[in-house]
């Protein structure tokens, strides 16, 4: 796993020190298979909870993130490399998987879909013969007006 | 590669006509195939009443809660009956906003 800035970080959401990590990015990559899946949702679990996300957010979160790794990975090849961004931002986590298995975007089971929709605040799935892609929006809810 | 620890166990009690499948652990894509497999052995022994210990689950996600609406259908479809006994906070919620709180006894 490694981390590094993206971009200029933006002030704190709630004026603490975690406002310097805005714009930092954690890489997780492991290979694309379904037992590891675990693995990105305790780094997802683990950097939310650092960034003051409420228990709820960080459960939701680590549903969220598993559902749209596993779509991803779900029918992958032997072999292949998963890689899992996590890019902090002012309150919110935006989260970006990538898978080489080359294909359309995989389709959502309608019980993933609906998970998704009340666990994430914007997702989407995409793929083509580079691979397939996610990404995932959670921001606090106790910062959402 | 070591093996990585076991995920999700599941022990199996019988209780007088009553089966009950103890879950520990995560249920996710990866471990539902364990708990599909018990559910089938169970339904297969002609069981009439089984239930799902659920209060150590510490994560289900989609593909969990697929076993558990197929093992209600095919116990329904027995006349036979499900019980989710002693789900979380957590899993309690997946269960409503999915609808399947309405249909599987909850205790």
């Amino acid at each position: 796993m490694s981390a590094g800035p993206a971009a200029p970080g933006g002030g704190s959401a709630d004026g603490s020190a975690r406002g310097s990590t805005d714009g930092s990015v954690i890489r997780l990559m492991i290979p694309a298979e379904l037992r590891f899946l675990r693995i990105a949702r305790l780094t997802a679990a683990g950097i939310a909870g650092d960034l003051g996300f409420g228990l709820q957010d960080v459960e939701d979160l680590r549903v969220a993130v598993d559902e749209m790794c596993a779509a991803l990975i779900e029918d992958a090849e032997p072999g292949i490399d998963f890689e899992v961004a996590y890019q902090i931002g002012d309150g919110r986590l935006e989260i970006e998987g990538r898978c080489g298995q080359a294909g359309p975007p995989p389709e959502l089971h309608p019980v993933a879909r609906e998970l998704l929709s009340m666990t994430a605040d914007d997702f989407s799935l995409d793929g083509d013969q580079d691979g397939r892609r996610f990404r995932l929006v959670k921001q606090r809810s106790d910062l959402t007006v | 590669m070591p093996e990585l620890e076991e995920p999700l166990t599941v022990e199996v009690a019988a209780q007088g006509d009553e089966v009950v499948l103890v879950l520990v652990g995560e249920l996710d894509p990866h471990t539902a195939p364990i708990l599909r497999s018990c559910v089938d052995d169970t339904v297969s022994a002609g069981t009439t009443s089984l239930v799902l210990d659920v209060a150590g689950l510490d994560f289900i996600d989609s593909s969990g809660l697929r076993v558990i609406i197929a093992a209600h259908k095919l116990m329904d479809e027995k006349g036979a009956r499900l019980v989710l006994r002693g789900p979380t906070d957590n899993t309690r919620r997946l269960l409503e906003i999915t609808g399947l709180a309405d249909h599987v006894d909850l205790a």
